[in-house]
């Protein structure tokens, strides 16, 4: 079930009023419905592949029960390590055996040596990467004895697969999610009200932005041969907006729905196209997933604490798995790796941590050298996207050969040109309601705070006017394939 | 609660009668406008076909109002509607071998068309005489009717008058891509489209009713796509040529001319430099009759 269809429409309502009128009075109903409705919302797509989050649920449910008890750190060990075999193993298996298999027998025919094998028609399950991450942190955790395990199978069941951020994210850390299963939640009107508003934003991101972004980055990608350097240009910057109004409407819905049912989710995206370099933006862009490798791959291997050459390799490691954690394509890997690039020399100067708070903070509008830093970053960001866009790597060099060629002085044409002068102006005006709200954690959190009831609704009522207009496109998310 | 949702369900109300009204005015606007065409005498009509090898500017007083992807029974409902406030003299009717496939009868109901056809038909469709014979999808039809009508008022609902488009590129290598779009779904070769043949009739009675010269128009298409075509398709297409000559209405094979590789905007449409070549054509033609 997708959040941006008619589907999710009915469910939500459904759920909403059966959890708050029907269930409410006890704590273990309050899980229980939100494990069936979470099973039906993934059911939906596909009921089998709900054996996988069953299976992966049983196993780090008794892992962690069996960690809490034993005492031989040898034991401790094997146990973890089931753990992540399972998880790891399944990964491995739906997502990248075909990326291996296809690897080998590359490497294999270069040498000289024919074997055959065949690639499996393996559909991948829809949000595999995130629960698998969720879970695993569970797991490490308890390992670490950083957490206790809990000994409610239903609450852990629901924390596995609690809905809203099941099958996109944010990677929820067991610390911050578990323990608000354990205590009956309570209808609160100004968090439930937050929770639609943050809902009506991460659909506008969502259906006008990177919906119609798409329909542009389509056409140019697609067709990328035929198109000048200049319209290329153009091709990614609107795949930019695309994967940003998409991923990030994706959290915005998740936050938001979980605030309906009084849950607080951690925030996922920062305003990361206001970012003033590299090292900001990876602080401000899919924050759960960076600072899971931050705490899971990144400080294990040693983290910043070696030598120059320590930090190097664990940057990296860290941007490469990265990338790889996004798909079994070459393509992802050299994403990350250009992105590593682009960190290395703050991380070597050591000015990674020179922009850590919000640009302009206290000021209406950046300075020139604000402005210069945002866009000379979001153009480092514009160009990597090439890569975690295009088909495959031939697909990404020839893009980037035509981009910088003669044509890249020449006036944008392509088909749909005139739309794509229309879908600039919703996105001139998405950055402006985004600079505003750069404070808060979304960008209409606090949007005319100061405006009566009255216009406030008005306000609602033109985004949800420009959701209902544009909505029907039905592009899927694009993280539902990670 | 109590408050969250009656304060949530005042806001959707206020919303649905928003709808509603905007609605109501944009009916009441479009059910009394009707469409005027400045004077012409030629009026162009099909799909992307028609739309790209005819070029009106060529011609005295010709209007080219075609437009991509259109089945023949959207080219009969706007025709019907253009008649009952324009007058014209002479129909230049597209026709080529893919407006005879079966894939026209799936572009009700398949996203990759319905989407844009329901955006340009909802003043004009007559879905009750199709529904029998092919699917439409009422669910997707009434969703963009809704975001056509009841956002906000406007004047211009005739999404169905399109025109002339140029192309100056020329890349003929998608032969395979536009044959199996044409004439393939689901790796099985379509068959002929029944309803697509009497519309294509019932345009010709139309025309006859009201005292307009049909011309059928079939333009050039790349060798490589014309090669292509399924021999059921070709065969009826050449029957129904034969019939519509016999019956005396003018038609004009071009079909297979030779035209030369830089002519063509892809393998089965003419760009710029194809469509001077091929509206001249037509032109001279005409002049002889």
């Amino acid at each position: 079930m997708f959040f941006n269809s008619i589907d999710f429409a009915i469910f939500l309502p459904i759920v909403f009023l059966i959890y708050w009128f029907i269930v409410d009075k006890s704590l273990k109903n309050q899980n229980f419905l939100v494990v069936i409705a979470s099973y039906v919302f993934y059911g939906w797509w596909d009921w089998r592949f709900l054996s996988l989050i069953l299976f992966s649920t049983i196993i780090d449910y008794t892992v962690g029960l069996k960690l809490l008890n034993e005492k031989k750190e040898s034991k401790r060990k094997m146990l973890l390590l089931v753990s992540i075999f399972v998880n790891l193993g399944f990964l491995g298996f739906f997502k990248y055996y075909n990326f291996f298999l296809d690897n080998f027998l590359t490497a294999f025919s270069f040498f000289g040596a024919e074997i055959k094998a065949n690639s499996l028609n393996i559909i991948l399950p829809v949000g595999i990467s995130f629960y698998t991450f969720q879970t695993l942190s569970y797991t490490i955790d308890i390992y670490k004895r950083k957490f206790e395990p809990t000994k409610d199978f239903i609450a852990f069941t629901a924390f596995v697969s609690f809905f809203p951020q099941l099958v996109a994210g944010p990677i929820e850390r067991a610390s911050n999610l578990l323990p608000q299963f354990y205590k009956k939640r309570v209808f609160e009107y100004h968090k439930a009200v937050d929770g639609l508003r943050q809902i009506l934003w991460g659909l506008f991101k969502k259906i006008v932005i990177a919906d119609n972004a798409a329909q542009i980055a389509n056409e140019i990608f697609n067709n990328s041969a035929d198109y000048s350097g200049s319209t290329l240009v153009l091709g990614a910057i609107f795949f930019s907006f695309q994967i940003y109004g998409d991923f990030s409407g994706y959290s915005d819905i998740a936050i938001g729905t979980s605030r309906l049912f009084g849950f607080n989710l951690k925030q996922n995206f920062s305003f990361p196209y206001f970012s003033r370099d590299i090292a900001e933006f990876w602080r401000r862009w899919h924050i759960s997933l960076s600072t899971w490798f931050r705490d899971y791959l990144y400080i294990p291997l040693g983290g910043s604490r070696g030598g120059t050459w320590m930090k190097i390799r664990n940057t990296f490691a860290i941007f490469i798995v990265s990338g790889f954690w996004h798909g079994a394509n070459w393509t992802f890997i050299i994403w990350g790796l250009l992105n590593a690039l682009y960190f290395l020399p703050l991380l070597l100067l050591n000015k990674n941590r020179i922009n850590t708070g919000v640009v302009a903070g206290d000021r209406l509008l950046p300075s020139l050298k604000e402005l210069l830093q945002m866009g000379l970053t979001f153009g480092l960001t514009v160009f990597a996207w090439i890569f975690f866009r295009a088909e495959d790597l031939n697909h990404a060099i020839n893009y980037i050969k035509e981009i910088f060629s003669k044509s890249l002085f020449t006036i944008p044409d392509f088909i749909r040109v005139n739309e794509a002068k229309h879908i600039m102006f919703l996105i001139l005006i998405f950055i402006i309601i985004e600079w505003i709200g750069r404070l808060e954690q979304y960008a209409i959190a606090r949007f005319g705070v100061r405006w009566n009831s009255f216009r406030r609704w008005v306000f609602y009522f033109f985004v949800l006017l420009s959701i209902l207009y544009f909505f029907g496109k039905e592009e899927q998310f694009i993280y539902f394939q990670f | 609660m109590r408050n969250f949702i009656s304060r949530l369900s005042l806001f959707i109300i206020i919303f649905i009668v928003y709808l509603m009204f905007v609605g109501i005015l944009n009916f009441s606007i479009y059910s009394n406008t009707s469409v005027k065409l400045s004077n012409f005498s030629i009026l162009i009509i099909g799909d992307s076909h028609s739309q790209t090898s005819l070029n009106p500017d060529l011609f005295l007083d010709a209007k080219n109002i075609a437009q991509s992807k259109e089945p023949y029974a959207l080219t009969f409902w706007k025709l019907k509607h253009i008649l009952q406030s324009n007058k014209i003299d002479t129909l230049l009717i597209g026709f080529s071998h893919h407006n005879i496939s079966s894939f026209n009868d799936y572009k009700f109901s398949d996203k990759k068309w319905s989407n844009q056809l329901f955006k340009r038909c909802y003043v004009i469709e007559d879905f009750h005489s199709i529904k029998q014979k092919i699917h439409v999808d009422y669910f997707d039809f009434y969703k963009i009717m809704i975001q056509q009508t009841c956002i906000y008022p406007k004047v211009n609902h005739f999404n169905f008058i399109g025109s002339y488009r140029s192309h100056d590129r020329s890349n003929i290598s998608d032969s395979i891509e536009s044959s199996s779009r044409h004439y393939m779904r689901n790796n099985q070769e379509l068959g002929v489209s029944e309803i697509s043949i009497s519309y294509l009739d019932s345009i010709i009675s139309l025309c006859n009713h009201n005292s307009i010269t049909p011309i059928i128009i079939v333009s050039p298409v790349h060798k490589s796509y014309y090669k292509r075509i399924p021999k059921e398709i070709s065969i009826r297409f050449e029957t129904i040529l034969n019939d519509l000559d016999a019956e005396g209405v003018i038609v004009i094979d071009k079909s297979n001319s030779i035209y030369y590789d830089n002519e063509f905007y892809n393998s089965d449409h003419l760009n710029t430099k194809g469509s001077f070549r091929f509206s001249k054509e037509i032109k001279d033609i005409l002049h002889t009759f």
